[in-house]
Protein backbone atom coordinates (compact mmCIF):
# COMPACT_ATOMS: atom_id res chain seq x y z
CA UNK A 1 0.00 0.00 0.00
CA UNK A 2 1.40 3.24 -1.41
CA UNK A 3 -0.02 6.24 0.81
CA UNK A 4 1.30 9.16 -0.67
CA UNK A 5 0.95 12.86 1.10
CA UNK A 6 -0.54 15.07 -2.08
CA UNK A 7 0.30 19.10 -2.42
CA UNK A 8 -2.28 21.11 -2.69
CA UNK A 9 -1.96 25.65 -4.02
CA UNK A 10 -1.38 27.42 -0.67
CA UNK A 11 -2.17 31.12 -1.64
CA UNK A 12 -1.00 32.48 1.46
CA UNK A 13 2.72 30.93 0.90
CA UNK A 14 5.70 33.62 -1.04
CA UNK A 15 4.03 36.66 0.61
CA UNK A 16 1.03 36.27 -0.89
CA UNK A 17 2.82 35.25 -4.51
CA UNK A 18 1.49 31.70 -3.22
CA UNK A 19 3.33 28.26 -3.23
CA UNK A 20 2.95 24.20 -3.17
CA UNK A 21 2.63 22.71 0.22
CA UNK A 22 1.98 19.18 0.89
CA UNK A 23 -0.91 18.61 2.56
CA UNK A 24 -2.30 17.68 6.14
CA UNK A 25 -3.22 14.57 8.04
CA UNK A 26 -6.56 16.83 8.84
CA UNK A 27 -6.66 17.66 5.12
CA UNK A 28 -6.67 14.23 3.72
CA UNK A 29 -8.93 12.67 6.20
CA UNK A 30 -11.36 16.23 4.86
CA UNK A 31 -10.59 14.13 1.10
CA UNK A 32 -11.76 10.29 2.81
CA UNK A 33 -14.68 12.08 4.63
CA UNK A 34 -16.15 13.62 0.87
CA UNK A 35 -15.35 10.31 -0.91
CA UNK A 36 -17.52 8.77 1.38
CA UNK A 37 -20.02 11.44 1.22
CA UNK A 38 -19.84 10.98 -2.39
CA UNK A 39 -20.41 7.28 -1.76
CA UNK A 40 -23.22 8.34 -0.32
CA UNK A 41 -25.16 10.05 -3.07
CA UNK A 42 -24.71 7.12 -5.36
CA UNK A 43 -23.80 3.59 -3.38
CA UNK A 44 -22.52 0.59 -5.77
CA UNK A 45 -23.51 -2.01 -3.35
CA UNK A 46 -27.44 -1.88 -3.03
CA UNK A 47 -29.76 -4.05 -0.59
CA UNK A 48 -33.05 -5.26 -1.55
CA UNK A 49 -36.17 -7.24 -0.26
CA UNK A 50 -36.89 -8.37 -3.50
CA UNK A 51 -34.60 -9.02 -5.97
CA UNK A 52 -30.85 -9.77 -6.32
CA UNK A 53 -28.86 -12.59 -5.11
CA UNK A 54 -30.01 -13.94 -2.18
CA UNK A 55 -28.01 -13.17 0.49
CA UNK A 56 -29.86 -15.05 3.70
CA UNK A 57 -33.56 -15.67 4.45
CA UNK A 58 -34.99 -15.39 8.09
CA UNK A 59 -38.21 -17.08 8.90
CA UNK A 60 -41.33 -16.10 10.62
CA UNK A 61 -42.44 -18.94 12.97
CA UNK A 62 -45.66 -18.53 14.85
CA UNK A 63 -47.95 -20.58 16.14
CA UNK A 64 -51.76 -21.09 15.56
CA UNK A 65 -54.82 -22.24 17.24
CA UNK A 66 -55.25 -26.38 16.59
CA UNK A 67 -58.21 -28.24 15.59
CA UNK A 68 -61.47 -27.99 17.20
CA UNK A 69 -62.34 -31.25 19.54
CA UNK A 70 -65.86 -32.05 19.41
CA UNK A 71 -68.17 -34.52 21.50
CA UNK A 72 -71.20 -35.73 22.01
CA UNK A 73 -71.67 -35.73 25.83
CA UNK A 74 -68.07 -33.76 27.15
CA UNK A 75 -65.38 -31.54 26.54
CA UNK A 76 -62.38 -34.01 25.05
CA UNK A 77 -58.61 -33.14 24.72
CA UNK A 78 -58.49 -31.09 21.18
CA UNK A 79 -55.48 -30.90 19.41
CA UNK A 80 -52.40 -29.61 19.97
CA UNK A 81 -51.80 -25.86 18.33
CA UNK A 82 -50.22 -26.39 14.88
CA UNK A 83 -47.52 -23.45 13.61
CA UNK A 84 -46.73 -21.27 10.68
CA UNK A 85 -44.30 -19.65 8.45
CA UNK A 86 -43.07 -17.26 6.08
CA UNK A 87 -39.42 -16.50 4.98
CA UNK A 88 -38.20 -12.90 4.62
CA UNK A 89 -35.54 -12.49 2.38
CA UNK A 90 -32.98 -9.95 1.67
CA UNK A 91 -31.15 -9.47 -1.39
CA UNK A 92 -27.49 -7.81 -2.35
CA UNK A 93 -26.77 -6.62 -5.76
CA UNK A 94 -23.00 -5.58 -6.15
CA UNK A 95 -23.15 -3.06 -9.06
CA UNK A 96 -20.91 -4.04 -12.46
CA UNK A 97 -18.79 -0.39 -12.17
CA UNK A 98 -16.09 0.15 -14.35
CA UNK A 99 -12.46 0.71 -13.21
CA UNK A 100 -11.39 4.03 -13.31
CA UNK A 101 -8.70 5.68 -14.65
CA UNK A 102 -6.94 9.60 -14.73
CA UNK A 103 -7.68 12.09 -17.39
CA UNK A 104 -5.97 15.22 -17.77
CA UNK A 105 -5.39 17.22 -14.40
CA UNK A 106 -7.18 14.65 -12.34
CA UNK A 107 -3.80 12.74 -10.86
CA UNK A 108 -3.00 14.60 -7.86
CA UNK A 109 0.83 15.38 -7.26
CA UNK A 110 3.12 14.77 -4.38
CA UNK A 111 6.72 15.54 -3.67
CA UNK A 112 8.91 12.34 -3.70
CA UNK A 113 11.78 14.30 -1.83
CA UNK A 114 13.17 15.39 -5.03
CA UNK A 115 10.94 16.09 -6.88
CA UNK A 116 6.92 16.25 -8.20
CA UNK A 117 5.07 12.93 -9.08
CA UNK A 118 1.70 12.11 -10.16
CA UNK A 119 -0.16 9.29 -8.06
CA UNK A 120 -0.92 6.40 -9.88
CA UNK A 121 -4.69 4.89 -9.48
CA UNK A 122 -3.03 2.50 -6.97
CA UNK A 123 -1.85 5.81 -5.00
CA UNK A 124 -5.35 7.26 -5.26
CA UNK A 125 -7.06 4.15 -3.63
CA UNK A 126 -4.51 3.64 -0.87
CA UNK A 127 -4.57 7.54 0.34
CA UNK A 128 -8.10 8.44 -0.73
CA UNK A 129 -10.52 5.94 -1.15
CA UNK A 130 -9.77 2.67 1.57
CA UNK A 131 -10.00 5.54 4.14
CA UNK A 132 -13.11 6.24 2.78
CA UNK A 133 -14.46 3.05 2.91
CA UNK A 134 -13.54 2.46 6.11
CA UNK A 135 -15.89 5.75 7.27
CA UNK A 136 -18.72 4.06 5.06
CA UNK A 137 -18.49 0.61 7.48
CA UNK A 138 -18.08 2.66 10.68
CA UNK A 139 -21.54 4.13 12.03
CA UNK A 140 -23.51 6.05 10.00
CA UNK A 141 -21.47 5.37 6.92
CA UNK A 142 -23.72 7.49 3.82
CA UNK A 143 -25.57 5.45 1.70
CA UNK A 144 -24.76 2.07 4.00
CA UNK A 145 -27.68 0.18 5.13
CA UNK A 146 -28.96 -0.48 8.87
CA UNK A 147 -32.15 -2.15 10.38
CA UNK A 148 -34.16 -0.51 12.75
CA UNK A 149 -38.08 -0.35 13.84
CA UNK A 150 -38.80 2.67 11.93
CA UNK A 151 -38.99 3.21 8.10
CA UNK A 152 -40.93 2.23 5.19
CA UNK A 153 -38.75 -1.02 3.36
CA UNK A 154 -40.01 -3.68 5.25
CA UNK A 155 -37.15 -6.46 6.06
CA UNK A 156 -38.77 -8.66 8.14
CA UNK A 157 -41.80 -8.59 10.52
CA UNK A 158 -42.36 -10.63 14.06
CA UNK A 159 -46.03 -12.01 14.41
CA UNK A 160 -47.80 -14.17 17.17
CA UNK A 161 -50.78 -15.54 17.63
CA UNK A 162 -53.25 -12.57 18.56
CA UNK A 163 -54.10 -12.47 21.74
CA UNK A 164 -57.82 -10.86 21.41
CA UNK A 165 -58.61 -13.99 19.42
CA UNK A 166 -58.46 -16.07 22.14
CA UNK A 167 -61.45 -17.74 24.13
CA UNK A 168 -64.42 -19.52 23.84
CA UNK A 169 -65.92 -17.36 21.53
CA UNK A 170 -63.13 -18.37 18.70
CA UNK A 171 -63.75 -22.76 19.30
CA UNK A 172 -67.25 -22.65 17.95
CA UNK A 173 -66.23 -20.87 14.41
CA UNK A 174 -65.72 -23.91 12.33
CA UNK A 175 -64.42 -27.75 13.18
CA UNK A 176 -62.56 -27.92 10.06
CA UNK A 177 -60.26 -25.15 9.95
CA UNK A 178 -57.20 -24.08 11.63
CA UNK A 179 -57.74 -20.80 13.41
CA UNK A 180 -54.40 -18.42 11.94
CA UNK A 181 -54.94 -15.32 13.44
CA UNK A 182 -52.03 -13.23 13.92
CA UNK A 183 -50.68 -10.18 14.90
CA UNK A 184 -47.41 -8.11 14.30
CA UNK A 185 -45.00 -8.48 17.32
CA UNK A 186 -42.82 -5.81 15.63
CA UNK A 187 -41.50 -4.81 12.40
CA UNK A 188 -38.28 -4.57 11.43
CA UNK A 189 -37.12 -1.85 8.37
CA UNK A 190 -34.26 -1.92 5.93
CA UNK A 191 -33.06 1.73 5.65
CA UNK A 192 -29.71 3.23 4.51
CA UNK A 193 -27.99 5.96 6.04
CA UNK A 194 -28.12 9.90 4.72
CA UNK A 195 -25.66 11.12 2.11
CA UNK A 196 -25.45 14.30 4.24
CA UNK A 197 -23.73 17.25 3.19
CA UNK A 198 -20.31 17.85 2.05
CA UNK A 199 -17.86 19.15 4.79
CA UNK A 200 -15.68 21.01 2.47
CA UNK A 201 -11.96 20.44 0.99
CA UNK A 202 -8.99 21.43 -0.58
CA UNK A 203 -8.81 19.58 -4.18
CA UNK A 204 -5.00 18.38 -4.42
CA UNK A 205 -2.66 19.88 -7.82
CA UNK A 206 -2.74 18.14 -10.86
CA UNK A 207 -0.59 18.38 -14.17
CA UNK A 208 -2.03 19.82 -16.54
CA UNK A 209 -0.47 18.44 -19.45
CA UNK A 210 -2.82 20.84 -22.00
CA UNK A 211 -1.24 23.53 -21.02
CA UNK A 212 1.71 22.50 -19.37
CA UNK A 213 1.28 23.44 -15.65
CA UNK A 214 0.27 23.06 -12.45
CA UNK A 215 -3.44 23.47 -11.90
CA UNK A 216 -5.60 22.06 -9.26
CA UNK A 217 -9.03 20.32 -10.09
CA UNK A 218 -12.33 22.30 -9.88
CA UNK A 219 -14.18 20.99 -6.64
CA UNK A 220 -17.25 19.29 -8.74
CA UNK A 221 -14.70 17.05 -11.45
CA UNK A 222 -12.71 16.06 -8.09
CA UNK A 223 -16.03 14.88 -6.76
CA UNK A 224 -17.01 12.88 -9.36
CA UNK A 225 -13.58 11.38 -9.19
CA UNK A 226 -13.70 10.35 -5.95
CA UNK A 227 -17.33 9.33 -6.75
CA UNK A 228 -16.17 7.05 -9.50
CA UNK A 229 -12.99 5.70 -7.19
CA UNK A 230 -15.40 4.94 -4.37
CA UNK A 231 -18.09 3.31 -6.48
CA UNK A 232 -15.24 0.72 -7.81
CA UNK A 233 -13.17 0.52 -4.56
CA UNK A 234 -16.94 -0.18 -2.48
CA UNK A 235 -17.87 -3.41 -4.84
CA UNK A 236 -14.16 -4.80 -4.94
CA UNK A 237 -13.65 -8.89 -3.65
CA UNK A 238 -10.81 -7.49 -1.43
CA UNK A 239 -11.95 -4.18 0.88
CA UNK A 240 -14.68 -3.69 -0.19
CA UNK A 241 -18.03 -3.58 1.25
CA UNK A 242 -20.55 -6.47 1.44
CA UNK A 243 -23.50 -7.07 3.91
CA UNK A 244 -24.40 -9.89 6.05
CA UNK A 245 -27.92 -10.76 7.93
CA UNK A 246 -26.71 -13.66 10.24
CA UNK A 247 -26.79 -15.40 13.74
CA UNK A 248 -23.26 -15.11 14.14
CA UNK A 249 -20.60 -12.14 13.14
CA UNK A 250 -18.89 -13.14 10.06
CA UNK A 251 -15.39 -13.58 10.62
CA UNK A 252 -12.00 -13.14 8.06
CA UNK A 253 -12.77 -9.49 7.10
CA UNK A 254 -10.63 -6.58 7.53
CA UNK A 255 -13.82 -5.23 9.45
CA UNK A 256 -17.39 -5.96 10.83
CA UNK A 257 -19.94 -4.07 12.12
CA UNK A 258 -23.42 -4.88 13.55
CA UNK A 259 -26.52 -2.59 12.34
CA UNK A 260 -29.23 -3.48 14.06
CA UNK A 261 -31.05 -7.17 14.64
CA UNK A 262 -34.18 -8.51 13.65
CA UNK A 263 -35.90 -10.91 16.09
CA UNK A 264 -38.62 -14.11 15.47
CA UNK A 265 -40.78 -14.44 18.81
CA UNK A 266 -43.73 -16.97 19.60
CA UNK A 267 -45.99 -17.19 22.28
CA UNK A 268 -45.07 -19.81 24.93
CA UNK A 269 -47.99 -21.39 26.53
CA UNK A 270 -50.99 -23.25 25.28
CA UNK A 271 -54.71 -22.84 27.30
CA UNK A 272 -57.63 -24.71 26.48
CA UNK A 273 -60.84 -23.09 26.18
CA UNK A 274 -64.43 -24.72 25.80
CA UNK A 275 -68.14 -23.97 23.86
CA UNK A 276 -70.89 -25.51 25.01
CA UNK A 277 -72.84 -25.73 21.23
CA UNK A 278 -75.91 -27.47 22.40
CA UNK A 279 -76.51 -30.87 24.69
CA UNK A 280 -75.40 -33.19 22.06
CA UNK A 281 -71.96 -30.31 21.08
CA UNK A 282 -69.05 -29.96 23.38
CA UNK A 283 -66.35 -28.32 22.33
CA UNK A 284 -62.67 -27.71 22.67
CA UNK A 285 -59.83 -26.12 21.19
CA UNK A 286 -56.25 -25.25 22.30
CA UNK A 287 -55.20 -21.78 22.08
CA UNK A 288 -51.47 -20.07 21.72
CA UNK A 289 -50.88 -18.18 24.92
CA UNK A 290 -48.64 -16.71 27.58
CA UNK A 291 -45.62 -14.34 26.91
CA UNK A 292 -43.56 -14.54 24.45
CA UNK A 293 -40.37 -16.12 23.80
CA UNK A 294 -36.96 -15.60 21.19
CA UNK A 295 -36.72 -18.12 18.68
CA UNK A 296 -34.08 -16.60 16.61
CA UNK A 297 -31.75 -13.05 16.54
CA UNK A 298 -30.56 -12.52 13.05
CA UNK A 299 -27.53 -9.83 12.93
CA UNK A 300 -27.39 -7.22 10.55
CA UNK A 301 -23.57 -6.82 9.43
CA UNK A 302 -21.67 -4.15 7.34
CA UNK A 303 -18.26 -5.71 6.39
CA UNK A 304 -14.61 -4.38 4.80
CA UNK A 305 -14.09 -7.16 2.97
CA UNK B 1 -38.20 -14.24 -7.89
CA UNK B 2 -41.89 -16.54 -7.88
CA UNK B 3 -42.12 -18.33 -5.09
CA UNK B 4 -46.16 -19.05 -4.92
CA UNK B 5 -47.06 -22.14 -5.52
CA UNK B 6 -49.18 -21.83 -8.58
CA UNK B 7 -51.67 -25.16 -8.20
CA UNK B 8 -53.03 -25.18 -5.09
CA UNK B 9 -55.69 -22.40 -3.82
CA UNK B 10 -54.35 -20.58 -0.38
CA UNK B 11 -56.82 -20.99 3.08
CA UNK B 12 -56.21 -17.30 3.48
CA UNK B 13 -53.81 -14.13 2.05
CA UNK B 14 -53.69 -11.04 4.32
CA UNK B 15 -51.03 -7.69 4.62
CA UNK B 16 -48.28 -8.57 6.89
CA UNK B 17 -47.68 -4.96 7.53
CA UNK B 18 -49.63 -2.02 8.54
CA UNK B 19 -48.21 -0.05 5.62
CA UNK B 20 -49.78 -2.70 3.34
CA UNK B 21 -46.64 -3.17 1.02
CA UNK B 22 -46.25 -7.13 1.74
CA UNK B 23 -48.89 -9.56 1.39
CA UNK B 24 -48.25 -13.37 3.14
CA UNK B 25 -50.27 -15.82 1.21
CA UNK B 26 -50.93 -18.99 3.69
CA UNK B 27 -50.88 -22.65 2.47
CA UNK B 28 -52.70 -25.78 4.78
CA UNK B 29 -49.39 -28.40 4.86
CA UNK B 30 -49.59 -30.92 6.81
CA UNK B 31 -49.76 -31.27 11.18
CA UNK B 32 -51.41 -28.63 11.29
CA UNK B 33 -48.87 -26.44 9.82
CA UNK B 34 -49.43 -23.10 7.65
CA UNK B 35 -46.91 -22.37 5.33
CA UNK B 36 -46.86 -19.09 4.31
CA UNK B 37 -45.45 -17.18 1.33
CA UNK B 38 -44.18 -13.57 1.12
CA UNK B 39 -45.51 -11.47 -1.62
CA UNK B 40 -43.96 -7.63 -2.22
CA UNK B 41 -47.03 -5.31 -3.51
CA UNK B 42 -44.42 -2.58 -5.26
CA UNK B 43 -44.40 -4.37 -8.86
CA UNK B 44 -47.32 -5.16 -10.35
CA UNK B 45 -45.77 -7.08 -13.27
CA UNK B 46 -44.23 -9.56 -10.87
CA UNK B 47 -45.25 -12.95 -11.43
CA UNK B 48 -46.26 -13.60 -8.21
CA UNK B 49 -48.45 -10.12 -7.52
CA UNK B 50 -50.00 -11.15 -11.01
CA UNK B 51 -50.98 -15.02 -9.50
CA UNK B 52 -52.02 -13.26 -6.43
CA UNK B 53 -54.80 -10.88 -7.87
CA UNK B 54 -56.29 -14.54 -9.16
CA UNK B 55 -57.30 -15.17 -5.96
CA UNK B 56 -58.27 -11.69 -4.41
CA UNK B 57 -57.81 -8.12 -4.75
CA UNK B 58 -56.41 -5.36 -3.76
CA UNK B 59 -59.98 -4.13 -2.32
CA UNK B 60 -60.66 -7.69 -0.54
CA UNK B 61 -57.06 -7.18 0.88
CA UNK B 62 -57.91 -3.86 2.26
CA UNK B 63 -61.18 -4.88 3.99
CA UNK B 64 -59.64 -7.99 5.89
CA UNK B 65 -56.87 -5.65 7.23
CA UNK B 66 -59.04 -3.00 8.41
CA UNK B 67 -61.63 -5.41 9.46
CA UNK B 68 -59.12 -7.21 11.39
CA UNK B 69 -57.83 -4.14 12.94
CA UNK B 70 -61.11 -2.91 14.22
CA UNK B 71 -61.63 -6.37 15.92
CA UNK B 72 -58.08 -5.86 17.37
CA UNK B 73 -59.24 -2.27 18.51
CA UNK B 74 -62.74 -3.43 20.04
CA UNK B 75 -60.47 -6.18 21.72
CA UNK B 76 -58.13 -3.97 23.38
CA UNK B 77 -61.14 -1.51 24.38
CA UNK B 78 -62.76 -3.94 26.00
CA UNK B 79 -59.48 -4.99 27.96
CA UNK B 80 -59.11 -1.36 28.66
CA UNK B 81 -62.62 -1.11 30.19
CA UNK B 82 -61.92 -4.62 31.61
CA UNK B 83 -58.96 -3.19 33.56
CA UNK B 84 -60.91 0.11 34.64
CA UNK B 85 -63.78 -1.77 36.57
CA UNK B 86 -60.82 -4.20 38.01
CA UNK B 87 -58.81 -0.87 39.23
CA UNK B 88 -62.47 0.45 40.38
CA UNK B 89 -63.08 -2.89 42.18
CA UNK B 90 -59.88 -3.11 43.79
CA UNK B 91 -60.12 0.39 45.25
CA UNK B 92 -63.25 -0.36 46.50
CA UNK B 93 -62.21 -3.49 48.06
CA UNK B 94 -59.23 -1.58 49.58
CA UNK B 95 -61.32 1.22 50.50
CA UNK B 96 -63.28 -0.93 52.20
CA UNK B 97 -60.80 -3.19 53.81
CA UNK B 98 -58.93 -0.23 55.56
CA UNK B 99 -62.56 0.82 56.82
CA UNK B 100 -62.86 -2.40 58.66
CA UNK B 101 -59.32 -2.68 60.01
CA UNK B 102 -60.01 0.96 60.86
CA UNK B 103 -62.76 0.33 62.86
CA UNK B 104 -61.91 -2.58 64.69
CA UNK B 105 -58.46 -0.74 65.46
CA UNK B 106 -60.97 2.31 67.10
CA UNK B 107 -63.45 0.34 68.49
CA UNK B 108 -62.89 0.79 72.58
CA UNK B 109 -60.15 3.59 72.52
CA UNK B 110 -62.85 6.06 71.15
CA UNK B 111 -65.38 4.82 74.20
CA UNK B 112 -66.71 2.29 71.14
CA UNK B 113 -67.58 5.04 68.87
CA UNK B 114 -67.63 4.50 65.09
CA UNK B 115 -65.87 7.57 63.15
CA UNK B 116 -66.45 8.48 59.91
CA UNK B 117 -63.62 8.85 57.49
CA UNK B 118 -64.53 10.24 53.70
CA UNK B 119 -60.58 9.94 52.21
CA UNK B 120 -60.37 10.05 48.79
CA UNK B 121 -64.03 10.44 48.27
CA UNK B 122 -65.93 13.11 46.05
CA UNK B 123 -66.82 15.79 48.91
CA UNK B 124 -70.62 16.42 46.86
CA UNK B 125 -71.06 12.93 46.88
CA UNK B 126 -69.99 12.79 50.07
CA UNK B 127 -72.03 15.87 51.40
CA UNK B 128 -75.55 14.69 49.77
CA UNK B 129 -75.87 11.11 49.87
CA UNK B 130 -77.57 9.72 52.25
CA UNK B 131 -76.03 8.30 54.73
CA UNK B 132 -76.72 5.30 57.53
CA UNK B 133 -78.25 6.39 61.35
CA UNK B 134 -74.97 5.03 62.65
CA UNK B 135 -72.40 7.10 60.43
CA UNK B 136 -74.62 10.34 60.90
CA UNK B 137 -74.77 9.99 64.64
CA UNK B 138 -71.17 9.56 64.74
CA UNK B 139 -70.62 12.36 62.96
CA UNK B 140 -72.83 14.66 65.02
CA UNK B 141 -70.70 13.12 67.80
CA UNK B 142 -67.68 14.60 66.49
CA UNK B 143 -68.90 17.80 66.06
CA UNK B 144 -70.03 18.20 69.18
CA UNK B 145 -66.51 17.16 70.68
CA UNK B 146 -65.32 19.92 68.79
CA UNK B 147 -64.44 22.83 71.52
CA UNK B 148 -65.72 25.55 69.67
CA UNK B 149 -69.25 23.70 69.27
CA UNK B 150 -68.83 22.69 73.23
CA UNK B 151 -67.77 26.29 74.65
CA UNK B 152 -71.39 27.58 72.32
CA UNK B 153 -74.16 28.81 74.36
CA UNK B 154 -76.24 28.82 70.91
CA UNK B 155 -78.84 26.12 71.82
CA UNK B 156 -80.48 26.78 68.59
CA UNK B 157 -77.40 25.73 66.24
CA UNK B 158 -76.55 22.91 68.60
CA UNK B 159 -80.83 21.57 68.46
CA UNK B 160 -80.53 21.54 64.46
CA UNK B 161 -77.62 19.72 64.70
CA UNK B 162 -79.50 17.59 66.62
CA UNK B 163 -82.11 17.53 64.38
CA UNK B 164 -80.19 17.18 60.80
CA UNK B 165 -81.04 13.97 58.56
CA UNK B 166 -77.43 14.27 56.32
CA UNK B 167 -74.00 15.54 56.49
CA UNK B 168 -75.02 19.09 54.16
CA UNK B 169 -77.67 19.96 57.47
CA UNK B 170 -74.88 18.44 60.04
CA UNK B 171 -72.33 21.04 58.61
CA UNK B 172 -74.84 23.83 57.97
CA UNK B 173 -75.83 23.77 61.28
CA UNK B 174 -72.11 23.29 62.91
CA UNK B 175 -70.79 26.51 60.70
CA UNK B 176 -71.84 29.50 62.14
CA UNK B 177 -70.14 28.30 65.58
CA UNK B 178 -67.44 27.14 63.75
CA UNK B 179 -66.53 29.98 61.57
CA UNK B 180 -67.48 32.76 63.93
CA UNK B 181 -65.13 31.96 66.21
CA UNK B 182 -62.51 31.52 63.17
CA UNK B 183 -63.20 34.29 62.07
CA UNK B 184 -62.81 35.81 65.77
CA UNK B 185 -59.49 34.22 65.97
CA UNK B 186 -58.27 35.68 62.10
CA UNK B 187 -59.14 39.23 63.53
CA UNK B 188 -57.22 38.93 66.54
Amino acid sequence: MAVRTPVYWDATLNSGSGGLREMTTAAITAIKTEAAHQYGLNPSVDLSTSSGTLLTTQTDNYRVAGADSTNVSTYVTPGGTGTGSANFSLYQNVESVSAPTFSDKEAPLYWTGTQLQQFSVQDFIDTFIDGAIDILVASSGPGTYYTSGLGSTTLFVDRVYDDARVGSSYVSDDTTQTVTYTEINNTYYLNQYAAGTSLGFTAPAGWDSTNNRIQPLADASFQSLLQEFVRYQAVQSSAGIRYAWSTSAPSGYETVNSRGATIDTQRSGTTQYNQFINGNDYRSRNFPTGGLTTTETITFYVIKL
Amino acid sequence: MAVLPKNETPIETLFVDDNQTIVEVRFQRPENHIEGFIVHMDNPEDEDYVQLMKWTTLEDLQRKHEAANKEKRDWQQKVENYNVLQEEINDLRHKLDNKESWISKNKGSAGGRIKTVYKDQDIMEVLTKTVSKEDLFAMKIQIFEQEKVRGSQDKVAKSKIRKAQSTLEVLAAAAPMLLGETQEENSE
